[in-house]
């Protein structure tokens, strides 16, 4: 595969090349990209909207995409390895919080606290993140926030771009390559990326841990078995018109990662030695791989830009371990554990009817089809279908100059349907001996009413005021409804309960900013009250299956989260900069008294930069940046999870760009955990084994664009 | 402006302030003690690393435990767990002897005596022990944790290995092809049993290179016919091979042939 990735890469740059020769007239960018041709998203203008560019993206790469942005306050992710991290959002995560590439919701068994996010983190152009209910405009699942991964913007008529990234990660010898070509030709544009990257095992500051009183050996400081490695290719082809534009976009990504080898079952001392292989990749493992052809039409209409969005994904899902690993007691002949394969038509319409001075007005259509089917030895989810469909319309008024009002509506219509499931069991000479029912059959039709209201206020020229009020709504995941079985990865025998009700919220939103030529600074604090929040509940009753521990059941109740975040940023003189990022999360299952899992701490991030004005004309965007981020204790802890102690992270970032003719050659370092500082992480899954994070960490990126 | 940030501070704080149910945290935690033991503790090397909670059993044997649970919060249930640990990877292809019980428990406090008796008939090899405790807000204990090595009163006789391929002290260079030839035989049964080969190269590096169960009606003896080429990875100079025969009751004797690779 290493192969295919170079010779793609210099095939490209050949490519490149007989097409500049032909064509003089060839347009090179100059600078970045202009800004993407915004849409009209009404919900931006109430709630926080953050975006983050490309180049960022590659400042302060991480293993993954959320290990990338997670620096921004009121973000930070579920990290199982270095390769698989989940999305969180002010201490919502799971199906709490919704992806978007191009128009169209990542549908991929989010509800699995050890399912990452399939997306290739080199193919983002530009991504925004707007934290807050947003389920009026993006349907269930809208409650924490949204992360938007936006199509890049169109290059100018008759040009050509490319580039091809290398990167390389110390801690766990990570290589990684991707390579673009860009081209618009007489309006005709296209985009076609490849991605290779691999890894090894990671790395931490420690050669021993403690679990259950035992002390364990971590070989030559190695987590065994927590290599992997991604491939990922897309192509996108478009055209532009009078009456607007249409592409289409083809993308797979392709996940093979290992799990560290004591964390199925309790961690044994034998299982642990070296293999003398720190790249392989063995059980227990997960490989995935997500499909997708996505289609975004933009339709030129008298009040604005009516978007069709269309989308089809293969989210095929498969983990595997050897059998018995714990003791489900069925018979296997291989070692495939548990596949799902989710497949998700979605169709998203958005017609703007009435744009004046005053008021926009636009309204949407939304549809989704899943259709899930499971395979393997293990039971945790049935198959299942699921149509959903809902109308939406969302109003701004503008009152004056500075007063705007937005407020919107939404109804949803979903039906969830799964047929019994049935697990036989075997006995030592392969006969069926018994047949047990594992879930239930689930034929259900929910309906809701959301709405929110919100208002803008500029105080003065520098500062505006934002409000929201929202309501959020979530269906049930299947995986709430009917799982039954050892989840591996959260050593808990986890049972759904099917008269489980949709979750549904109240929020409240506010943002103060301010700007001005030297500083900007942001508070956004918020309130969020669930009256029927689902969580999994101890059921102070053990599981019956063998080297099980006790059975959590999913549950709903009342809970709170409150909390905020403030940053800001002050140029102190043209060429130093410091950013300050603060955030923190209070919740609490008040049905149960107990606060909820994984949420994060407290934590304040400081950062300050230098980009000295080099004189020379061939650099540009040189920069030293020293950051740290202090991360406060994290006692309020739900059953059986242990409290985190706190920790200072240090890291550098330098980078700088040389512009040779029309060839750019951008270098980025890294140095991450900078004082290679041994600290457990509430936010890891592995935090359960005592585990440490990842020691020090060099990474060099090296960009070649032209 | 000041005023909502006041307001706001005041919510958080009022919420932060609100006494808190007391069922969880760590000083909650139930705990398990084992106040005897029929068995003693040992320190055995199983798998080729040291545990130091083994307990040695024969079959017929019955373990004795007198176990004490405690905890701030009413107790919910206990649960011992045995289960074979054959292969050391999983938990192996038959469930030879294994105990599953879960037991209601009331009041904090309960002293707990537990007889085990280990089946005539259980295969000979290694389990796993576990007890469990919960208590009514489903606070979890420590897993208390024993390796249990079981050896079998009819038959505790390991098997024989004679090799005649490769020759001790034999000279291979990478890529070279090691014929592995000879036999094992028992005085009881060697059904269900298998081999193991293995390489520790001059670096002290550890390398499985095959696991072979024997042929189905494979009786009191089994020939050894196997080739393994030498990895270019392994490192040169002295090292050995390993070979380990386990029997039907999972006695096993081990021979190492020394070589050099050059």
């Amino acid at each position: 595969m290493k192969r295919i990735a170079v010779l793609f890469i210099i095939v490209s740059f050949f490519i490149q090349d007989s097409y500049a020769q032909k064509k003089d007239t060839i347009k090179v960018l100059e600078s970045v990209d202009v800004s993407i041709a915004r849409k009209f998203i009404p919900r931006l203008k109430t709630l926080e909207h953050i975006v983050v560019s490309k180049a960022d993206i590659l400042k302060y790469q991480g293993n993954t995409l959320m290990g990338s942005i997670e620096r921004i306050p009121g973000l930070s992710s579920i990290n199982t390895g270095s390769g698989i991290s989940k999305p969180v959002i002010r201490g919502l995560s799971l199906n709490r919080i919704i992806v978007n590439e191009y128009g169209i919701k990542q549908e991929g068994q989010q509800w699995g606290l050890d399912h990452g996010l399939e997306i290739d983190q080199y193919n983002v152009h530009q991504l925004e993140i707007i934290k807050g209910p947003v389920s009026i405009l993006y349907g269930s699942d809208g409650i924490g926030g949204v992360i938007n991964l936006l199509p890049p913007s169109n290059l100018p008529k008759n040009s050509f771009k490319a580039e091809a990234i290398i990167n390389y990660k110390s801690n766990n010898d990570l290589f990684g390559t991707s390579a673009a070509i860009r081209s618009n030709k007489n309006d005709v544009f296209t985009d076609f990326r490849m991605t290779y990257q691999s890894f090894a095992d990671y790395r931490v500051p420690a050669e021993e841990f403690t679990y259950n009183s035992y002390v364990l050996p971590l070989y030559n400081n190695r987590l065994k078995n927590t290599a992997g490695n991604e491939f990922n290719i897309s192509g996108l082809i478009g055209v532009k018109k009078k009456w607007g534009k249409t592409s289409i976009y083809i993308s797979n990504v392709h996940q093979n990662a290992g799990f560290f080898i004591g964390a199925f079952g309790t961690p044994k001392a034998y299982l642990l030695t070296d293999d003398g292989d720190n790249r392989s990749i063995d059980l227990p493992k997960q490989i995935i791989n997500h499909f997708k052809v996505i289609s975004n039409t933009q339709i030129k209409t008298k009040h604005g830009l009516m978007d069709i969005d269309l989308g089809y994904q293969n989210n095929n899902r498969q983990e595997l371990s050897l059998p018995h690993a714990h003791g489900q007691g069925l018979v296997s002949t291989d070692n495939l554990a548990l596949q799902l394969e989710l497949q998700t038509l979605t169709a998203n319409i958005r017609l703007p009817i009435l744009t004046s001075r005053k008021w926009k007005i636009v309204t949407g259509l939304n549809l989704q089809h899943q259709d899930n089917k499971r395979n393997g030895y293990e039971f945790l989810i049935p198959s299942f279908k699921t149509i959903s469909g809902a109308l939406n319309g969302f109003a701004e008024y503008r009152l004056s100059n500075r007063w705007m009002f937005s407020s919107g509506i939404r109804f949803d219509l979903a039906t969830q349907k799964a047929n019994r499931t049935f697990i036989s069991a075997f006995d030592d000479e392969g006969n069926e001996i018994a047949v047990t029912q594992r879930s239930p059959e689930i034929d259900k039709i929910y309906s809701n009413l959301s709405g929110s209201i919100g208002s803008r206020f500029k105080i003065n020229e520098n500062s505006d005021l934002k409000i929201d009020l929202g309501t959020a709504f979530r269906i049930p995941t299947l995986a709430e409804l009917t799982s039954n079985g050892v989840h591996h990865g959260t050593y808990r025998h986890e049972m759904g309960d099917s008269s489980l009700h949709a979750e549904r919220g109240y929020m409240i939103n506010t943002n103060y900013s301010y700007e001005a030529r030297k500083i900007t600074f942001s508070f956004s604090p918020f309130i969020n009250y669930f009256t029927n929040y689902i969580y999994l509940r101890p059921s102070s009753k053990f599981s019956f299956l063998p080297d099980a521990g006790q059975i959590y059941q999913y549950n709903q109740g009342e809970s709170i989260f409150l909390g905020a975040e403030a940053s800001t940023k002050w140029n102190i003189t043209r060429v130093l900069s410091s950013e300050t990022g603060i955030e923190y999360v209070y919740n609490q299952n008040t049905s149960l008294g107990t606060p909820l899992p994984f949420t994060p701490p407290f934590s304040i991030r400081e950062e300050i930069e230098i980009s000295p004005n080099i004189r020379a004309k061939n650099f540009k965007n040189t920069y030293f940046a020293i950051n740290g981020q202090y991360f406060a204790a994290q006692n309020r802890v739900d059953i059986n999870e242990p409290t985190t102690e706190d920790y200072f992270l240090l890291n550098f970032t330098a980078g700088s760009t040389i512009i040779i003719g029309k060839n750019k050659i951008g270098l980025s370092i890294q140095i991450r955990n900078l004082t290679n500082l041994k600290y457990l992480n509430n936010m890891s899954r592995y935090r359960m084994l005592n585990l440490p994070e990842q020691g020090i960490n060099f990474n060099i990126s090296l960009k070649y664009e032209m | 402006m000041k005023k909502l940030v006041l307001i706001f501070f005041t919510i958080t704080t009022l919420f932060a302030c609100k006494e808190e149910e007391n069922v969880s945290g760590q000083n909650k935690v139930p705990t398990i003690h084992i106040i005897n033991q029929s068995v003693p503790t040992e320190s055995e090397y199983l798998c080729d690393a040291l545990f130091d909670n083994v307990l040695k059993l024969t079959t017929g044997d019955t373990l004795k435990f007198l176990f004490e649970f405690q905890s701030e919060n009413p107790l919910s249930q206990y649960k011992i767990d045995i289960h074979n640990n054959f292969d050391c990877h999983s938990h192996g292809k038959s469930l030879d002897w294994s105990v599953l019980k879960v037991v209601d428990l009331t009041g904090n406090h309960a002293l707990i005596e537990e007889k085990l008796l280990v089946p005539e008939d259980a295969s000979a090899g290694n389990y796993h022990f576990m007890i469990r405790l919960l208590d009514v807000y489903g606070n979890e204990a420590e897993v208390k944790e024993f390796n249990i090595i079981i050896e079998n009163s009819d038959d505790q006789v390991p098997p024989q290995i004679n090799i005649n391929s490769p020759i001790e002290n034999a000279i291979y260079n990478h890529s070279d092809n090691v014929f592995f030839n000879g036999l094992i035989s028992d005085n009881s049964s060697l059904e269900d049993g298998k081999f193991e080969l293995k390489y520790t190269d001059a670096n002290n590096q550890n390398y499985s290179l095959y696991e072979v169960f024997y042929t189905t009606g494979t009786t009191t003896s089994y020939t050894i016919d196997t080739s393994y080429t030498i990895g270019a990875f392994m490192a040169l100079g002295e090292g050995f091979f390993t070979i380990k025969a386990y029997d039907k009751a999972n006695n096993f004797s081990t021979k190492t042939i020394p070589i050099t690779i050059q």
